[in-house]
């Protein structure tokens, strides 16, 4: 069997998520009720499951499986050691399947553009596989776009002395899940995800990430931040498994919401899974409004309430990636984040 | 002229903090107001500048004849009056020159005026920062992001001298200076002081007062200004505690 008929096997075996699946507690799983997956049989990808594993057999997750099975060619392609690549990943069909092989030391820096067609239901799966010293930034930062419903999965798996970074602003309105798996399998393999979510109207945005330190001194560092008008929902589901051999594991979790309305609601679920003693893994969550004092500083400095609002906002939008060395992403993300408030 | 006549102001939780103030400031005139711990003399410039955990009740504040009670927080801020904060807020991430250059041309554009040329704020932030001997640091740094209590203290005094406010209430604004900081701190106000402004002063110390000079010193108590005399009445303070005044 190749990758799709191996996805759609499991697929049908777990089917769609019901009310109690933990992984889908807080998306309105009603919204699903009406699509359709079944296999487009025009190519295969049996080529790729003979050389990466994807883990199809053992996943857990529709978003996963079903790009692999409705996409019609899967696009590979590999960065070769030591070289450095800049471009864009952008999905031209409603069902896609990505795969980068990034070899020794490669620096690759990647922006995921939004297919920009509306379509009822899109959903795409990227797979990175890094090897040793290689770097990988990915990043999206898409004016906002109405989706109906879309799904993106993204699962990276990194060997010793990799490093990932992941950054995004994502401010689309409709409905959208986004899930990472993110594994840590080589020493001093890193990640650094960090994510602004700028929302507005009806907006229901649900994540779904898991970092899996499968090595010693791998670290990780996560850093959410909300900000939140109308009704628009958030759901951060973010785990951190820690494996029984891996000593010295740094991690860590923030999250920052900032609530503009009454009606609008972030629902965070941290995960933390150690199997061993020597690790140092952290976690925190705030949720609240503007700070009063801070908003009555400016003012009492002349600057209208309006103007002091936005300051602190784009303050806080812009503390999410403020932290970051200099590179593609970062740079692009900031001038992004400026430039449109 | 600031005048406050018979101000009441509570929490918004009801808790009745001003019981009355009366004060008239004119220009040039430097009023010293003192008094014990939770006697309502923060509270008497949060109540008046808008702050917004805090309600009038009754009475008036005019400010050159316009009351300010109707305008907003940044309208009362931009008619010319500036409170200098006891505790400075942090916001990170918002550089302090251009925190004081989008304040000055907010007031520049409640009044009419175009925005500051290039030129003509550098010159202001050279001389004022020269005047309070702050190095560059303070003009890249987010606004008081990682400032010691004394630098802050600095930098709401450079705020006060770039915004050149017709009245200046500065909120115990010694505490937590050094001598060194103190003495230049002071200098600053007293330059920046011309007959057309006038200053209010919350301060626990006579220090302060040895650099400023007071023309006058009231002692607010219980949300009122129980005694008001001259500079002699800060001397006597510093002696005899303020057990010795009675209630009016």
């Amino acid at each position: 069997m190749d990758t799709k008929q191996i996805a759609y096997s499991r697929f049908t075996e777990i089917g769609l998520p019901k009310p109690r699946n933990d992984d889908w507690f807080f998306f309105p799983n009603a919204v699903l009720k009406n699509i359709l997956v079944q296999p487009v049989t025009e190519s295969s990808s049996e080529s790729i499951a003979k050389e990466f594993d994807l883990g199809v057999e053992t996943e857990k997750n529709i978003a996963a499986l079903i790009p692999l099975i409705q996409t019609r060619k899967a696009f590979v392609k590999k960065i070769p050691a030591n070289e450095q690549e800049t471009g864009i990943l952008k999905a031209r069909d409603d069902f896609s399947h990505t795969l980068f092989h990034i070899q020794k030391g490669a620096d690759v820096s990647l922006e995921i553009l939004d297919n920009k067609n509306e379509h009822d239901f899109t959903a795409e799966r990227l797979d990175f596989f890094l090897e040793e010293n290689a770097q990988l930034e990915l990043f999206f930062c898409n004016p906002p776009q109405k989706h109906n419903l879309q799904f993106r999965h993204i699962r990276i798996v990194a060997a010793a002395n990799a490093s990932i970074k992941i950054l995004g602003v994502q401010q689309n309105t409709g409905c959208y899940r986004q899930s990472f798996d993110l594994f840590l399998n080589g020493e001093d393999s890193t990640v650094d995800f960090r994510l602004l979510n700028k929302l507005e109207d009806d907006t229901e945005a649900h994540y779904h990430l898991i970092i899996h330190h499968n090595a010693p001194h791998t670290k990780s560092n996560q850093l959410v931040r909300q900000i939140l008008n109308g009704k628009s929902h958030v759901s951060y589901d973010g785990a951190v498994h820690v494996g029984k051999d891996c000593t010295e594991v740094n991690s860590a979790q923030l999250i920052n919401s900032i609530l503009l309305s009454e009606e609008a609601k972030v629902s965070i679920k941290p995960v933390l899974k150690i199997y061993h003693d020597d690790v140092e893994c952290s976690h925190g969550n705030t949720c609240g409004e503007l700070d009063a004092e801070s908003l009555y500083y400016l003012q009492s400095r002349g600057i209208d309430a309006k103007k002091a609002e936005d300051i602190l906002l784009q303050n806080f939008a812009v503390n999410t990636f403020s932290e970051l060395n200099s590179s593609v992403g970062s740079k692009r993300i900031l001038s992004a984040i400026t430039n449109r408030a | 002229m600031l005048s406050i006549q018979n101000l009441k102001a509570s929490l918004k939780d009801g808790t009745s903090i001003l019981k009355g103030v009366n004060l008239t400031v004119r220009p040039g005139e430097i009023h010293a107001i003192m008094g014990p711990n939770g006697s309502g003399k923060s509270s008497l410039f949060k109540a008046i500048s808008g702050h917004p955990l805090y309600q009038i009740d009754s009475g008036s504040v005019t400010l050159n004849g316009k009351d300010i009670l109707n305008l907003d927080i940044s309208e009362r801020a931009n008619s010319g009056l500036f409170i200098s904060m006891q505790y400075p807020i942090e916001i990170p991430g918002v550089k302090n020159i251009d925190f004081l250059r989008m304040a000055l041309d907010s007031k520049r554009a409640y009044l009419g005026l175009e925005k500051i040329k290039d030129s003509e704020f550098n010159e202001l932030m050279d001389r004022y920062t020269s005047l309070l001997e702050m190095d560059d640091r303070y003009r890249n740094r987010g606004v008081n992001e990682g400032f010691s209590g004394g630098e802050k203290k600095r930098n709401e005094i450079l705020q006060m001298a770039i915004l050149n406010p017709l009245v200046a209430c500065l909120d115990e604004t010694d505490s937590g200076l050094d001598i060194d900081a103190l003495r230049i701190v002071a200098r600053g106000i007293n330059e920046l002081m011309t007959p057309e402004k006038s200053v209010i002063l919350v301060t626990h110390y006579q220090r302060l007062l040895d650099y400023v000079k007071p023309h006058f010193v009231h002692v607010l108590r219980h949300g009122k200004i129980v005694q008001s005399g001259g500079p002699e009445l800060a001397l006597q303070l510093e002696e005899q505690g303020y057990d010795w005044i009675g209630e009016v």
